[in-house]
C-alpha cells in the first residue's frame, strides 16, 4: 500500500545541523537541548505563561510527558517508527468506559478532535464520523490496525499511529475498541 | 517493501517533499525515518495573495468584511480570523490594555533614546519597525532575530529582564507594532540569510511530529475549513500581522508562545523561546503574510 519511500543520501543541506547520530524513536534521550521542560514537574514538559505585568514567564505544566516524541528541533536526531503492521490477537478484552475516556480526553487518545460521536460538544471533521462505527461492522483486525497503526492503510493518512508511537498502550486500545463497539 | 534509494542535495529535496514520505539519512550507517506533509509550491518570492485555500478575496481587507460570513458558522473560517482585528473589532480588550503598558515601559527605558535606536529606530522613530525590519537576520548578532528577542536583548542593555513571550515584553511588542499599523509587512526572502531561513521554515512546518505524528502543515493547509475539537482550522497565509495578540481566554501571546499552543495541541514537545527552529517558522509566516497590512491591537478566541 504504501509508496516506496525516499532516500536522502548526504543528509539535507537545507537543515542547519545535518542528522551526525540517528537517536532512536520514541526515547527521551534524545531530548534536544532547547526543548521547553521544568525537571521540578511531574510530566516535565512545559509551556510558557505570559503572567500579566511581569518580565518573565511562569513555565506550567502540560497534559502528558511528551519527551519521548520527535520534536521541530534541529538539535532532534531521533527518528520515527515505520509503518508497521500487526496481527490481531483476539478477542477485545477492554473496558468500554474507560475506552470512553480515553476516545474523549485531549491527553490520551482525543479521537474526538478529529472524529464526531454522539453526546460530546466539540468534536472534528478531519475524519470521518464514528458516531454508527459498530453498526458497519468492520472486522477487529481492521479497526485494530487502524488504531495500532493506520499509515499501512492508508498513506500520508493524519491518523495518529497510536500503538507504533507508544501513544496508548495495548490494554487502551483494547478499552477504546471495547467503547467503540458500543457507537451504533 | 523495498525502498527506492535517491540520492538529492540542497534545493531539490524540498522538491522532493511533495511525494508525502521522506527518510533522512544523516551518515552512510545511520539512517532517521521521517514523514512531512506535502510541500505546497510557495515559490521564491510569496505574498499574500498566493493564499492556496482560496480565502484571500474575503480577508484581504479587515475593514470590508463581509458581516453575515463573520457570522456564518459554516463560512466564518474562510476570514481567517481577521474579524478580531483592528479595524473590524472596535472593542477594548486586554491588547489595548497591553498597548498602553508597552507605552509606559516603552518611554521609560527609552530615557535616553538608546533603547529605540538599539531596535533599529532612525531619531527615535518607530514607523514602519515592525512592518519593515522584523524578522531580521542581524549582522552584529549572527542571527535571525525578531522583534520580541531584539526588545529582550535592548533591554537587557539598560539592565532590564524582559524575557521574550513575556507579558511586558510583548505589551512593548504590541507597541511597536502600533507604529506599523496599516502599512503592508516586507520581508525579503528572495536572497541571503532570510532566504534560508524561510526555506528551512517551510521544511520544520511540514515535518510530522510528536505523538499524534502531525505538521503545522497538518491542520493549516489540506485541512482548512475542518473542525479539530470544533475549531475550524483556516489558512497560514496572513497569520503573521496581527501579533502579540490577546487571548481573550486570559493571555497576551506573542507569535512563538502560540507555536508552544499549537505544539501543545498537537502533542509536541514545545520549544524553548527563540530557538532556531521557530525563528525559521516565523520568517516562513512572515514571508506568507508579505504584503498584508499590520493591524494591532488584536484578539484571538
Ligand atoms: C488528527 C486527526 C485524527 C485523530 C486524533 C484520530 N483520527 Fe481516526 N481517522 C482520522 C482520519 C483522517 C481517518 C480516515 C483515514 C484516511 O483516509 O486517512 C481516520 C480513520 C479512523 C478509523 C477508520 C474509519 C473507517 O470508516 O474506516 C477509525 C476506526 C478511527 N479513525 C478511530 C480513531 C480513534 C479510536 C482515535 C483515537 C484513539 C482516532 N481515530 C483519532 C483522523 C484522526
Ligand atoms: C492539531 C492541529 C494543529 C497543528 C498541528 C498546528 N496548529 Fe496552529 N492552530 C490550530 C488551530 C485549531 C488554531 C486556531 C484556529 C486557526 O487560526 O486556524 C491554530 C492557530 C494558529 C495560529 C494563529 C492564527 C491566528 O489567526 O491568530 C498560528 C500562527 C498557528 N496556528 C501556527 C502553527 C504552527 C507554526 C504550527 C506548527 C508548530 C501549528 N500551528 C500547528 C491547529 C493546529
Amino acid at each position: 500500500m504504501m509508496r516506496s519511500a525516499l532516500f536522502l543520501a548526504g543528509g539535507l543541506t537545507m537543515l542547519a545541523v545535518p542528522f551526525a547520530v540517528a537517536d532512536s524513536p520514541n526515547s527521551t534521550a534524545g531530548l534536544p537541548g532547547n526543548a521547553l521542560i521544568d525537571e521540578s514537574l511531574d510530566v516535565k514538559t512545559a509551556w510558557p505563561y505570559p503572567t500579566e505585568g511581569a518580565g518573565t514567564y511562569e513555565l506550567r505544566a502540560h497534559g502528558r510527558d511528551l519527551r519521548q516524541w520527535l520534536s521541530l528541533s534541529y538539535e532532534d536526531r531521533r527518528g520515527i517508527p515505520e509503518p508497521t503492521e500487526v496481527a490481531f490477537e483476539g478477542p477485545v478484552n477492554g473496558d468500554p468506559e474507560r475506552g470512553k475516556e480515553i476516545f474523549t480526553t485531549t491527553a490520551e487518545g482525543n479521537c474526538v478532535a478529529c472524529h464526531y460521536v454522539e453526546g460530546v460538544a466539540q468534536t472534528g471533521t478531519v475524519g470521518p464520523s464514528l458516531a454508527d462505527y459498530a453498526a458497519r461492522g468492520m472486522p477487529d483486525e481492521y479497526t485494530y490496525q487502524m488504531l495500532y497503526d493506520a499509515r499501512v492503510f492508508y498513506e500520508g493518512t493524519l491518523m495518529p499511529p497510536f500503538g507504533a508511537f507508544n501513544n496508548l498502550t495495548e490494554q487502551e486500545i483494547h478499552d477504546v475498541m471495547a467503547y467503540m463497539a458500543t457507537l451504533k | 517493501m523495498k525502498q527506492k534509494q535517491i540520492a538529492v542535495t540542497g534545493a531539490a529535496a524540498l522538491a522532493l517533499a511533495l511525494s508525502g514520505a521522506w527518510i533522512v539519512q544523516a551518515t552512510a550507517d545511520e539512517t532517521v525515518y521521517r514523514e512531512y506533509q506535502p510541500m505546497l509550491d510557495y515559490g521564491d518570492d510569496p505574498h499574500v495573495s498566493d493564499d492556496h485555500t482560496g480565502t484571500y478575496k474575503y480577508w484581504k481587507d479587515r475593514a470590508a468584511l463581509d458581516a453575515a460570513m463573520v457570522a456564518s458558522q459554516s463560512d466564518q473560517w474562510k476570514t481567517n480570523w481577521k474579524f478580531m482585528d483592528p479595524p473590524f473589532d472596535q472593542s477594548l480588550h486586554g491588547g489595548h490594555l497591553a498597548e498602553d503598558r508597552g507605552a509606559f515601559l516603552f518611554a521609560e527605558l527609552n530615557d535616553n533614546g538608546a533603547f529605540a535606536a538599539c531596535l533599529g529606530a532612525e531619531d527615535g522613530d518607530l514607523t514602519g519597525l515592525r512592518a519593515t525590519q522584523y524578522p531580521q537576520f542581524n549582522e552584529e548578532l549572527g542571527r535571525i532575530m525578531n522583534l520580541e528577542m531584539m526588545i529582550e536583548h535592548c533591554a537587557a542593555e539598560k539592565g532590564k529582564t524582559l524575557k521574550h513571550g513575556s507579558y511586558d515584553n510583548s505589551a512593548i511588542s504590541v507597541y511597536v507594532a502600533t507604529h506599523s499599523n496599516g502599512m503592508p509587512i516586507e520581508i525579503d526572502v528572495t536572497e541571503g540569510e532570510l532566504k534560508k531561513a524561510y526555506k528551512r521554515g517551510q521544511e520544520r512546518f511540514h515535518l510530522r511530529t510528536g505523538r499524534m505524528n502531525l505538521a503545522c502543515a497538518s491542520c493549516h493547509t489540506t485541512t482548512a475549513g475542518e473542525r479539530l475539537r470544533g475549531q475550524a482550522l483556516t489558512t497560514h497565509y496572513g497569520d503573521a500581522a496581527h501579533w502579540p495578540t490577546y487571548r481573550t481566554k486570559d493571555e497576551l501571546q506573542s507569535l512563538q508562545v502560540r507555536f508552544t499552543e499549537c505544539n501543545r495541541n498537537s502533542g509536541t514537545q514545545p520549544l524553548q523561546l527563540g530557538a532556531d527552529a521557530y525563528n525559521d517558522i516565523e520568517v516562513f509566516l512572515n514571508a506568507l503574510s508579505s504584503g498584508y497590512e499590520v493591524a494591532v491591537p488584536s484578539a484571538r478566541d
